[in-house]
Order: structure tokens, then C-alpha cells, then sequence
């Protein structure tokens, strides 16, 4: 089995060009990705666009002033006055994504308690950004009504409690409670926001692009091993091989602990890049981290032989191994983080690999967890190794081993 | 050295192999010789060890190949029809990588690897790739990592398949070698003159059986008197010869019979040739060979 492995790495490694493209493929698949999930979920606002609102002010009160100040105010966004039509023409055309409106009456209403004239139009297909928009507008706008009706609260306790003091002296106490309202309705401590899990350094979309896409070109490495199979069938190097004394399904686990070692060093080179090049901290706990990539290793390994006694053909290895890891990856969430898709194809993505994986990885460096901790995730992925290798053989003796 | 009884493999209908009894004693260059599709490649599948018979047995060395266990296959050397080899391996690491698998590692494999690239003489190209050599090169490299392992007894199928004249020179000139060094040698082949010139015992292989056997001197004795009778003609393709085992070539406009008594037998087949409309041109009687001992037992030519 050793001699097997170390024969297809010597074949592996002898080709150094394509070690390297090898490599080159998931590292700058894995910066595209950091790139764009980075720029969506990243803690450091400063690094994305700001998002554009358009704004009509039809109450043109001072009211209504403040609260355009108070939105224009808010990290990453950006408030650009316009004509409620051309604001409605230009999110139509898709320049813009969205527009508020603030209709006459506003301070009003505001004033009456009554609902206010205050409509944001959008464009639907920008659902993610007009998310954020709207919960930026609800919380800013909850905070200056709120504002609103300390100050009315304040007016009716100095009528009725000290409308006998001095003018000087009712002045000092109106600013003593407004002071002290405005303190405690200041808009970020509505809701004290506090994050239990990831720290400042953490960046879950660089956890997400390192993790998910290093685990889909691993499968894709492992993949080639079905073909290599394949090439020695109709080569008869497979005969030749079945001829020698060695057990049969030697020459299975030899591919096998090819895929794994392909696998540790594919995946180490890219956790490498990722702390060197991206930034992520790798360090957090080493035997947790080694022991989630011979995990995931022998997991994807075990595909790599199960995809190489399945088929029959190198072009099936080709088409069902793409099919295959494309799926897996995709329902796994390699390609989309899990937390987008619905809830059933979350369930559903317990079925892969690349779940297991991206979730004990996602535990070391987002939750910070130890050893201990993803060893539940690591055995998931040993099981899942052995369950597919126990079918690999049943197929590779039906399939591969008959060579009359 | 190797002993068959009553060989039997079939797929589904077809009977691949029916029933070979074989012996082929230490030290022997046996040839199998016949058609594509006679049987020869299963017969050596078998005798290596991954393709179990229907029905009969198979002992090397005196031990039984389906009993023994991988030990057996320690005793055999088997060369395939094939190229097996890594293209992307040089030489010298293919030879080493076959001799692990026979347990033939280190300082020993290293020097039955050079000794062995020295004999097939690409002593000069063990670092290049495989995939950098001719058929030809190829082809020994392919002798050469059957023989890592130092085995008494070489099964060949086919060795000289696809290669020059000049190549296949060199080859026979190695299988000579190997069997001064006193190799047991089970050969097969689909060309007579191979058997012809190096077995030292030869059996003629058809539709799974073996139907003749023996030394070239005790075939020829067998059916010495035998001719060869070939006879070009020019005009319409001739109706069937009658009476006669023979075979027409409409390419090389020729038909060859294999007959008994020339004289009254040739004047008969050019009276059925004028007959078609078909003339002579050109007639040749040739002594019995194997060709002509095939062509006489099966009605076919060994290419046919």
C-alpha cells in the first residue's frame, strides 16, 4: 500500500508545473472569495461602498432636517437629496437602490403620534442591501421618535410639576431631564449590542471563502485519483499490478493514503496562505486544526476512490466527479455560506463532506473551539470515510478487478 | 515447472478455453501458438493468477496458483501483452517501483535494476521518462520489470506486438539470453517464425484447445509429408477449391493449400482455378512449416 502511495506522489510531485497549478487554482479562488465575502460580512465598515439613498424632503421642517442629518450620519451610508420622481426614475433604470421619502405632514404626525408620511421606495433585486438599509432607517428613526417623545414627556412634567418655579430655575430642570433623556435614548444603546462569539479579528467571510473553497479543490485533487485508476485499467498496469503478489485491495488503500497525504499537503499549503497572505489566524489551536485536516483529508480521499470504483470510463470519472463535487459543494457550502439557503437544503447539507468540514473549521477559527471540541465533527468525517471506503471496495472488486 | 489439466473458462457462451492439459518442464522455451482470439491470453491470465478457471488446475513450481496464496506468483515473471509501465517514471524508478512489489528493495534492487538496463541495453536512458522512448525501448523496459524479482519461470504474452523488425530483433535476441540462463519460458505468439526460431517446444492453439503439440522437428516429422502449394492468379475472384484445404487472399490474389501429394493435387486445383475464369500466373510449392501445419489442422491461416 506504502509503495503504491509514495509511486503516485513521486508521479505527482515529478511534475512541478503542475504541483504548482495545482496550488495556484484554490489560492486565488480562495482570494476571490475572501474578497467577496469579506466585503459583505466584514466587521470593518470602512472597507465596503458606502450604500446611496436618495431623499425627498417634502416637510422641509426642521424635524425632518435633523433626521436627513442623522441618517446622512451613519457609517456607510450615504444620503443624496433628489426629486421624488427622478429618485423613483433612477431606481427604476437601476442606478439607484433606493429612495425615502419624507412628505409634508411629517412633523405633524410625528407630533400627533399618527403614522408617519414617510415611504422608502427600492429596487427588489438588491433584497440584501435594502435589508441593511431598512434596518438602519428603523432603528435611526425608533431612536429620534423616541427623542421626540422624551422631549413632549419633559413638557407635560414641567407643566404640571414645576410650572411655579422662576423661569431661570424651570430652564436648569428642563435641561437637566432632557440631558439625561437624551443620554439614555442616545440610538446605539436602544439595543446594547453584544457579540458572544468571533472577536474584532475574526472575519467570518475569510473563515467561510478559506474554508469552503479549500475543501471543494481538495475534492476536485482527489477527484484525479479516479482517473489515474482508470488510466492504469486500460493501460494493464492494473493487470500487472493484480499479477504481483500484493492483495488486491492494497492497491485501493494505496490510493487512498495517496488522496490523504495529496490532501494534508494541499490543505496545509492553503491554511498557510490563508494566515500568511489573508490574514487568518491558524494558530488558535494547532491539534485541533491538524486534527480537522486529517479528517477532512481522508473524508475527501475516500470520495477520490469511491469516484474511481464507480466508473467504468475516464470520461464518467470526468462528468459524474464534476456532478458529483459540484453538488456536494454546493449543498455543503463551499459555494454559498449555509445561512442564505433555505432551511431544507441546510438540512440537507449534512449529506456531504464538505459540511462537516467547513463547520469543524468554521468552530476553530470563528468559535475559537479546542481539540475536544471539533472531535465530534472529526469523527462525523472518519465515519463518513469509512462508510464510503466500505463501499468503494464492494464496487472496485465489481468494477475495477474484472479485467477479462 | 508448469503444469495444466484440464483448463476450462467460459463467458457466458463463449468458451475462451476448453479444456488445455499442459507441462512445460524447467528450463523449457514453450510456445503458444495461434490465432487472435485462440485462447492465449486467458491461458496466461489464468496461469498468472487473477482470472480463476471454470473448471480444471493450474500448479507452478508445484504449488497450486488458486491455493497457495501470493507466494506462487514469487516464482513467475510475467511479461504482458501490454505496456505496463508509468509513462511518467523513468526508467530506472519503474524497474525499482516492480521490484518492491516483489520485495526486492535497497542496495538489491538497485543493482538487479542496473544490471537489468545494462542487459537491455538503456543502461544510458534509465533517467528518462518512459513516456520519452520508442515502442521498441518501451518493450524491453516491459521484459525488464518482469525480471526485477529474478523469477525462474517468464510467462511473455505477446512481447513483440507493434514493434519493428529491428526491435523485435533485439528482443528475440534477449529472450535467447534469458533462456541460456536457463529461464523456464512460456511464450505466446500469433507469429510462426518466433515459435519457429526460439521455442524449444511449441503448441498450436485454436478455439480454446490445443491441437497439436509437440517439438518443430517432431510437428514437421508429424506432417512431413505436407506441402504448401500457393498460386497467384489474375482475372474474377475463383470459386472455393474443393477437395483441398485452402485459403484465398483476394488482396494478394492468391490462394494457398496445404496438400498431400503435389503432383495429382496440383494439376486438380488449377483445373478448378481455369474453371472460374481464373488464370495462373504464378505457382510456388513450399515445404511444411507452421503456417502450413495450422493452415492443414484448422483451414485457416494463423492471421485469418
Amino acid at each position: 500500500m506504502i509503495k503504491i502511495a509514495l509511486k503516485d506522489l513521486k508521479i505527482f510531485f515529478s511534475d512541478k508545473r503542475a504541483v504548482v497549478l495545482s496550488l495556484l487554482l484554490p489560492i486565488g479562488l480562495i482570494t476571490l472569495f475572501a474578497l467577496a465575502f469579506g466585503g459583505i460580512v466584514s466587521d470593518d465598515e470602512e472597507g465596503g461602498n458606502p450604500i446611496r439613498v436618495l431623499c425627498s424632503d417634502y416637510d422641509l421642517s426642521p424635524v425632518s432636517h435633523d433626521i436627513i442629518s442623522a441618517l446622512d450620519s451613519i457609517p456607510g451610508m450615504e444620503i443624496v437629496m433628489q426629486k421624488k420622481e427622478d429618485a423613483i426614475a433612477a431606481i427604476r433604470k437601476g442606478d439607484e437602490i433606493a429612495a425615502l421619502v419624507i412628505d409634508s405632514g411629517f412633523t405633524a404626525a410625528l407630533n400627533q403620534g399618527n403614522d408617519l408620511p414617510l415611504t422608502l421606495y427600492f429596487d427588489q433585486s438588491r433584497e440584501m442591501e435594502v435589508g441593511i438599509l431598512q434596518n438602519l432607517l428603523i432603528s435611526r428613526l425608533s431612536a429620534i421618535k423616541g427623542s421626540i417623545d422624551a422631549q413632549k414627556g419633559v413638557d407635560r412634567v414641567m407643566e404640571k410639576l414645576f410650572s411655579q418655579l422662576p423661569a431661570t430655575m424651570q430652564d436648569s430642570v428642563r435641561r437637566e431631564l432632557t440631558a439625561g433623556l437624551q443620554e439614555e435614548s442616545k440610538p446605539e444603546q436602544i439595543v446594547r449590542m453584544s457579540g458572544v462569539v468571533g472577536d474584532e479579528e475574526s472575519n467570518w467571510g475569510l473563515i467561510q471563502a478559506v474554508a469552503g473553497t479549500a475543501i471543494m479543490m481538495l475534492l476536485f485533487s482527489v477527484g484525479a485519483i479516479g482517473k489515474s485508476m482508470l488510466e492504469e485499467k486500460e493501460s494493464g498496469v492494473l493487470k500487472k499490478l493484480m499479477q504481483s503478489p500484493i492483495h488486491r485491495n492494497e492497491i485501493l488503500f494505496g490510493k487512498m493514503l495517496t488522496g490523504v497525504i495529496m490532501g494534508i499537503f494541499q490543505l496545509t499549503v492553503m491554511f498557510l496562505y490563508a494566515w500568511l497572505v489573508l490574514g487568518l489566524d491558524i494558530l488558535i489551536d494547532i491539534p485541533a486544526l491538524v486534527c480537522m485536516i486529517l479528517a477532512t483529508s481522508l473524508a475527501c480521499a475516500a470520495f477520490g476512490v469511491l469516484l474511481a470504483s464507480i466508473v467504468t470510463t475516464k470520461k464518467q470519472a470526468d462528468s459524474l466527479g464534476t456532478i458529483l463535487i459540484l453538488f456536494m459543494s454546493g449543498i455543503g457550502g463551499s459555494m454559498i455560506p449555509l445561512y442564505i439557503m433555505p432551511s431544507f437544503m441546510q438540512n440537507a447539507a449534512v449529506i456531504s463532506v464538505n459540511y462537516w468540514s467547513i463547520q469543524g473549521f468554521y468552530d476553530i477559527f470563528w468559535r475559537k473551539a479546542a481539540f475536544v471540541d471539533v472531535l465530534d465533527n472529526a469523527c462525523i468525517l472518519i465515519g463518513i470515510a469509512a462508510g464510503i471506503l466500505s463501499v468503494s471496495l464492494f464496487f472496485f472488486r465489481k468494477n475495477i478487478l474484472r479485467i477479462m | 515447472m508448469l503444469q495444466i489439466d484440464e483448463l476450462l473458462k467460459r463467458y457466458q457462451q463463449h468458451t475462451a478455453v476448453n479444456g488445455i492439459s499442459l507441462r512445460i518442464a524447467k528450463g523449457e522455451f514453450y510456445g503458444l501458438l495461434g490465432p487472435n482470439g485462440a485462447g492465449k491470453t486467458t491461458t496466461i491470465t489464468m496461469i498468472s493468477g487473477i482470472l480463476p478457471p471454470d473448471s480444471g488446475s493450474i500448479h507452478v513450481h508445484g504449488q497450486n496458483v488458486y491455493q497457495s496464496g501470493p507466494a506462487v506468483k514469487q516464482h513467475m515473471g510475467i511479461v504482458p501483452q501490454e505496456i505496463a509501465l508509468y509513462d511518467d517514471l523513468n526508467a530506472l524508478d519503474n524497474l525499482l517501483f516492480w521490484g518492491k512489489l516483489y520485495g526486492v528493495s535497497g542496495t538489491t534492487a538497485k543493482e538487479r535494476a542496473a544490471h537489468l538496463l545494462n542487459w537491455i541495453g538503456l543502461d544510458d536512458r534509465k533517467h528518462d521518462l518512459v513516456k520519452t522512448y520508442s515502442g521498441g525501448m518501451k518493450r524491453r523496459v516491459n521484459i525488464a520489470a518482469s525480471l526485477m524479482h529474478n523469477p525462474e519461470f517468464v510467462l511473455m504474452d505477446e512481447p513483440t506486438v507493434g514493434i519493428d523488425p529491428q526491435s523485435r530483433n533485439k528482443i528475440y535476441e534477449l529472450l535467447a539470453d534469458l533462456h541460456a540462463q536457463g529461464k523456464t519460458i512460456l511464450y505466446t505468439t500469433h507469429y510462426m517464425q518466433e515459435a519457429e526460431a526460439m521455442c524449444s517446444k511449441i503448441g498450436i492453439i485454436d478455439k480454446g484447445k490445443i491441437i497439436a503439440e509437440g517439438t518443430l522437428s517432431e510437428l514437421k516429422q508429424k506432417h512431413v509429408q505436407m506441402e504448401k502449394i500457393v498460386i497467384r492468379y489474375q482475372g474474377d475472384r475463383p470459386n472455393d477449391i474443393n477437395g483441398y484445404a485452402c485459403t484465398l487472399d483476394e488482396e494478394a490474389q492468391t490462394i494457398s493449400c496445404v496438400v498431400q501429394h503435389t503432383g495429382a493435387a496440383l494439376h486438380d486445383i488449377v483445373q478448378q482455378l481455369q474453371h472460374s475464369k481464373a488464370d495462373v500466373a504464378h505457382i510456388d510449392i513450399q515445404h511444411a512449416g507452421l503456417e502450413s501445419i495450422f493452415l492443414q489442422l484448422t483451414g485457416r491461416q494463423l492471421r485469418d
